[in-house]
């Protein structure tokens, strides 16, 4: 199997992190596809540096969210991309309108959170463990616990202030 | 909405989208070919644009220099080539950070900080880039006047003593608006960094 051959693979296996990245980090779909275009350029150009030290998830996920990152700086600029043949969240058998609602309503209360914070806040809510986090990010898995409750107190007095 | 009722929508979501299959690999290889690649320079064209209008711009008034007969022309026609050199360099350098990102880098960490620093050096460099601007409008005014014209504004005491507090009340206004705008940008990328780094 070829390069491109495994590229292709690895990410089709993995393609639900790409988009919920991309998802988390922005708030619409000509957005979301824009990143998910820019992720799998990124990870593309940087599948040699992939050693197989991490996870292929972990390492697509440091990535996808450093992407994201630079994403929000460059997204004021009109920029041209590949038309992505269907959108994310036009699937009415997959996301429901429901879904698309309780998505507006999490991305409301993250807006507001720094982007260190708001990424281990979106590792959090993909369950991944304290050492995982730790791992993507590059904080102590102590520092991990400390920032988790904090952003919890953040949101909550956020949620009690909007009651 | 409780935090377990974001965590319960995110996981909702979370299946559905892990098990989607939207990426053929004629998609994948299509936004990893060189159509692809150019999204940047797309960025980059139009300051890309601009920066060479200013030069070719510079280039004329040299060329025109011997035209500007008063000593406070001379010194404005040289503020002018000045200014036309220097605005599109702190463009380039603005955006020139971009370009030379890493995305491969090994944490979320040490992306955070390039992108704080960044940020910085950007609002920076973007409010000189807007006061320089400012001072440019004024000395090229009679500068372009006198070129195309052939007539010299410089000595029109009327037209400076209208025109130019006119400038000065409009620069006070925009320079504060603009230095809000900047100092909170600038003031959350700062704090970004301090909490990165502590």
């Amino acid at each position: 199997m070829d390069k491109k051959e495994r590229f292709i693979k690895a990410i089709q296996e993995n393609e639900g992190i790409i988009y919920k990245v991309a998802t988390f980090y922005t708030n619409s779909k000509d957005d979301r596809d824009d990143v998910v275009q820019e992720i799998i350029y990124s990870l593309w150009k940087s599948f040699d540096s992939f050693k197989q030290m991490s996870s292929l998830s972990t390492w697509m996920y440091q990535i996808a969210m450093n992407v994201a990152i630079f994403h929000l700086k460059k997204s004021k600029k009109t920029v041209t991309t590949i038309p992505i043949e269907t959108g994310l969240l036009n699937s009415p058998e997959s996301i429901t309108e429901n879904d698309e609602e309780k998505l507006k309503v999490l991305q409301e209360h993250v807006k507001d959170l720094n982007l260190l914070d708001k990424g281990i806040l979106m590792l959090y809510l993909e369950n991944k463990s304290h050492e995982e986090i730790a791992q993507i990010t590059g904080i102590s898995k102590t520092n991990v616990g400390t920032k988790l409750s904090r952003i919890k107190e953040k949101l909550k007095s956020k949620i009690n202030r909007t009651v | 909405m409780e935090l377990d009722e974001l965590k319960s929508a995110w996981e909702t979501l979370s299946i559905k989208m892990d098990k989607q299959q939207k990426l053929n690999s004629k998609l994948i290889e299509q936004m990893t070919n060189l159509k692809y690649k150019n999204r940047l320079n797309a960025i980059a064209r139009p300051e890309f644009t601009s920066g060479i209008i200013c030069f070719i711009m510079a280039v004329v008034l040299i060329l025109n220099f011997g035209t500007f007969n008063t000593l406070l022309l001379q010194i404005f026609g040289g503020l002018s080539v000045l200014f036309l050199i220097v605005l599109p360099v702190l463009s380039f350098k603005s955006i020139q950070g971009l370009q030379t990102i890493n995305m491969s880098v090994p944490t979320y960490k040490n992306t955070l900080k390039e992108f704080a620093k960044q940020k910085i050096r950007f609002q920076k460099l973007q409010k000189l880039n807007i006061f320089l601007s400012f001072r440019f409008m004024i000395v090229f005014a009679p500068v372009s006047v006198k070129l195309l014209a052939g007539k010299d504004i410089s000595q029109n005491i009327t037209l400076w003593l209208t025109v130019l507090p006119a400038s000065v009340i409009v620069l006070f206004f925009v320079s504060r608006w603009v230095l809000r705008h900047y100092n909170n940008a600038l003031q959350k990328a700062e704090e970004l960094l301090t909490e990165i780094e502590s």
